[in-house]
């Protein structure tokens, strides 16, 4: 699939992947505002907010719009949509096989035209006080909440779903505000995969923009500036689960890196934490072997306000242990580098990538992962895997600080 | 030797699978053992005896993904090895052989010695299964749903195969494992399904010159699966927990049973449930706003049809209230007419979104083949003609036989 970029007068960024040997059309908008952004400027003076608005606002224009409740609406002639609210941004999609043009219009015009009022509001806030009573229930929840409050500096953040207070008093004065400063077309980005006609799809999302008014204050996000340590080195909750688990996340500092440099960072960590932590390891079964641990490990890397942070994990028994089994391994930087290995996983990733053009959702969720996170603008292709050497990757790693960490722990009371 | 039971030949994908099913009736004594089974059979080989080993493996013979899969229809058990491979058009190398004989010794070269697997392995897997099932029993969502079914289920066929058993697992042993592995496995062809690129000639060569030394013979293909119904007698059962949310489970059955009924049980469930018609979430959260998540689910082998709701302990009542009397409505079939008509053109656009998936086309063959579903088209003829007196009959036999709920705090 070929990527073609478009920016529209109004400032929208519009990413096309036409294929139209796809039977499915699937379009996603995506609003540069997720649970993090509490704090943001307008015309110069700083707001605050609490915790949960992204959320709450994600499920208003969904629910209520001009043109009624939309993923019902959609539901009712087969189109599949739904809405989510990350860390950084809040995401609309819709999956269809026909009505392409028209659902794209609803999607683009319901969003932009919310109801909002005592009464919405009232409605909305009652399955979200559920939604949030439920992830109370899950003890997970808390530790991966809270293992992210530890490293991030701006500590103002808490939930993507506010606490129950914070649901329970919001204002609509703030969710106006907060929609008017971040629903606006130079703050979002659409993307289009699989079969459409280009023409028609670029007017159609020309004439649904058009067709709206949106605000001309200046607003800009406010992000606390970084401290280079992380905010709590340890920290365990007490939970009633059987199993202990334990999260160790690294930050790293690559605020500096470029986009393509978080690229081959991405695929340098993969490589790394496969070889350290995966299966293959020496690590993992020395775990295994000395019953430390029963099953594997789980790793992860991500990107937050610019910074890569690595997430090591795991359930077991003898937690305190595992824990320190991997700060000793991270202190000591005595790693694994297997050339065999690492030419075997780069070989796996090219065809991966390969294949990844059978299936439109993998090409898209990467891409809109690649491009929020780090603003790489690009599918990552077959050459940049090859261009990455053994000896580039190495060096890529040992250059890394993985000194600055935060243990979570979810321990038996 | 006619091994291969069905191929398709796929050039849509740049991919082949191939699936190695085994289908048995199941003791109800080796349900335990089969799942532990499955666990030491996903991670190593007799060749390739730690986990180390054989993940890296996978990587040489370029295994885009292996699986083992364990489905239970009553006590009827299909237990599928799968691969996929890139097609020969993506690699210069020559790994077609490399990578079957890899699953095959998989099946048929296990990590057993004298009898008995790997203990080390053998007791990690125990280890986890007991860790994950305790674990298990506190999670809210676990309990009730586990509750509920023990409430309806007479013959416990649903929860003994759906849910664990530490007294079971506790007492299983090595050698049990191993007694499965040669009940079940050991000398049986399995049925095989390709879906892709690669030649069947080529594959079928290969699985001949591995399987010719073996003797291995085919299980009868079975297609008769029990119908197990739950009881008729009302009962209803309240637990407390020190969960926030409560969960609420209301289970129907159909009185007196009739054959085909089952595709009128499966268009209630549509119309309670499916994102075209969600008369369930319309009424519980849209208009009421007393749950985040509620739904239904049927059991159409067993004439069970649940309906579920997450809610607060002080909705409890009213959420029991608005169920019913959706329930109700569904006598006035007529006013849902225009739902059953966006449920059926649903369904005809998720035959065009199915030519997306690769996978869709297989599944429907190995489905057609042990008669386990019906493909999208045919339930889609179904359900098209299904006569309004015929419908209005089944929802007029629905029948409350359960009530469960475990209210929070």
């Amino acid at each position: 699939m070929k990527l073609e970029k478009i920016i529209l007068d109004n400032g929208l960024k519009v990413f096309f992947l036409n294929d139209n040997d796809k039977h499915t059309t699937y379009i996603n908008l995506i609003v540069n505002y997720g649970g993090i952004d509490n704090k943001f400027k307008v015309n110069n003076k700083v707001y605050t907010m609490k915790d949960g608005m992204a959320h709450f606002i994600e499920h208003l224009v969904l629910e209520s719009t001009k043109y009624g409740d939309l993923m019902h609406n959609f539901g009712k002639i087969g189109i599949r949509s739904n809405g989510l609210t990350y860390i950084n941004r809040t995401q609309f999609y819709i999956d269809t096989v026909d009505h392409i043009y028209d659902s794209t219009k609803v999607l683009i015009k319901g969003i932009h035209s919310p109801i909002i009022n005592k009464e919405v509001i009232d409605n909305i806030k009652k399955p979200i006080l559920e939604e949030k009573r439920r992830s109370l229930d899950n003890k997970y929840n808390e530790l991966y909440t809270r293992s992210l409050n530890n490293i991030l500096d701006n500590n103002k953040y808490k939930t993507i779903l506010g606490e129950l207070k914070d649901i329970e008093n919001i204002k609509e004065s703030d969710i106006r505000l907060c929609f008017e400063s971040f629903y606006r077309p130079s703050n979002e980005v659409i993307v289009v995969a699989g079969r459409f006609d280009r023409e028609e799809m670029i007017n159609t999302i020309k004439d649904a923009y058009n067709s709206l008014e949106f605000s001309n204050s200046i607003v800009n996000k406010v992000i606390a500036k970084h401290k280079n340590k992380v905010n709590k080195e340890k920290d365990i909750i007490k939970s009633d689960l059987h199993i202990d688990r334990g999260v160790i996340t690294i930050k790293l500092d690559t605020k500096h890196y470029t986009p393509y440099d978080k690229l081959q960072l991405d695929l340098c960590l993969s490589c790394f934490l496969r070889m350290n932590f995966g299966l293959v390891s020496k690590f993992n079964k020395e775990m295994i072997d000395k019953k430390i641990i029963n099953n594997g490990i789980g790793f992860s890397n991500y990107i937050i306000e610019g910074y890569n942070y690595i997430k090591i994990d795991t359930d077991s028994n003898r937690i305190n242990e595992f824990v320190n089994n991997v700060i000793e391994y991270l202190d000591k930087k005595e790693f694994v580098f297997d050339e065999e290995l690492f030419n075997l996983y780069k070989k796996s990733f090219i065809i991966n990538l390969i294949l990844r053009d059978d299936n439109i959702y993998n090409v898209v969720d990467p891409f809109i992962e690649n491009f929020i996170n780090f603003n790489y603008e690009d599918l990552d292709k077959i050459s940049d895997l090859e261009n990455t050497s053994f000896n580039n990757f190495k060096k890529s790693i040992e250059k890394l600080d993985f000194s600055n960490y935060s243990i979570t722990i979810l321990k038996q009371k | 030797m006619n091994v291969i039971t069905k191929y398709i030949k796929n050039d849509r994908f740049n991919k082949t699978s191939i699936n190695f099913m085994f289908q048995f009736k199941i003791d109800k004594e080796d349900i335990m053992g089969i799942t532990i089974l499955r666990n030491l059979m996903l991670y190593t080989n007799k060749k390739y005896n730690s986990e180390e080993l054989f993940a890296r493996e996978k990587l040489n013979r370029f295994i885009l993904s292996y699986g083992v899969s364990l489905q239970f229809i009553n006590d009827i058990v299909f237990m599928n090895f799968s691969i996929i491979l890139p097609n020969p058009n993506i690699i210069k190398d020559d790994y077609i052989e490399n990578a079957i004989n890899f699953i095959l010794d998989t099946i048929y070269l296990p990590n057993i010695n004298n009898n008995l697997y790997d203990n080390e392995l053998f007791e990690r897997e125990k280890r986890i299964y007991i860790e994950n099932l305790l674990n298990d029993y506190k999670n809210a969502g676990f309990i009730a749903e586990k509750n509920m079914l023990d409430l309806v289920d007479e013959e416990g066929v649903f929860s003994k195969l759906k849910y664990k058993d530490l007294v079971n697992i506790n007492s299983l042993r090595n050698e049990d494992v191993v007694n499965i592995y040669n009940k079940y496995i050991k000398n049986t062809l399995p049925f095989i399904f390709i879906n892709g690129l690669i030649e069947k000639k080529i594959i079928e060569d290969i699985i001949i010159r591995y399987i010719d030394k073996l003797n291995l013979k085919r299980n009868k293909k079975l297609i008769d699966y029990t119908n197990y119904l739950v009881k008729n007698n009302y009962i209803e059962k309240k637990d407390n927990s020190h969960f926030y949310e409560s969960f609420l489970y209301l289970i129907y059955n159909i009185k007196d049973y009739k054959e085909n009924d089952e595709y009128k049980l499966l268009l209630i469930n549509l119309l309670l449930n499916s994102n075209s018609s969600d008369i369930l979430f319309n009424n519980l959260r849209k208009k009421s706003n007393l749950v985040y998540t509620c739904g239904s689910s049927c059991l159409l082998k067993n004439n069970v049809l649940i309906v579920k709701a997450i809610t607060s302990k002080k909705n409890i009542d009213m959420s029991i209230m608005v169920i019913k009397e959706v329930m109700e409505s569904l006598k006035e079939i007529d006013n849902y007419k225009e739902n059953i008509s966006n449920i059926l053109y649903r369904m005809s656009l998720n035959l065009e979104r199915q030519k997306d998936s690769f996978s869709s086309e297989i599944d429907k063959v190995i489905n057609n083949y042990f008669k386990t579903d019906i493909s999208l088209e045919e339930e889609l003829d179904i359900l098209s003609n299904i006569d309004k007196d015929e419908l209005l009959d089944v929802i007029n036999r629905l029948n409350l036989v359960s009530m469960y709920i475990m209210e929070g705090k």
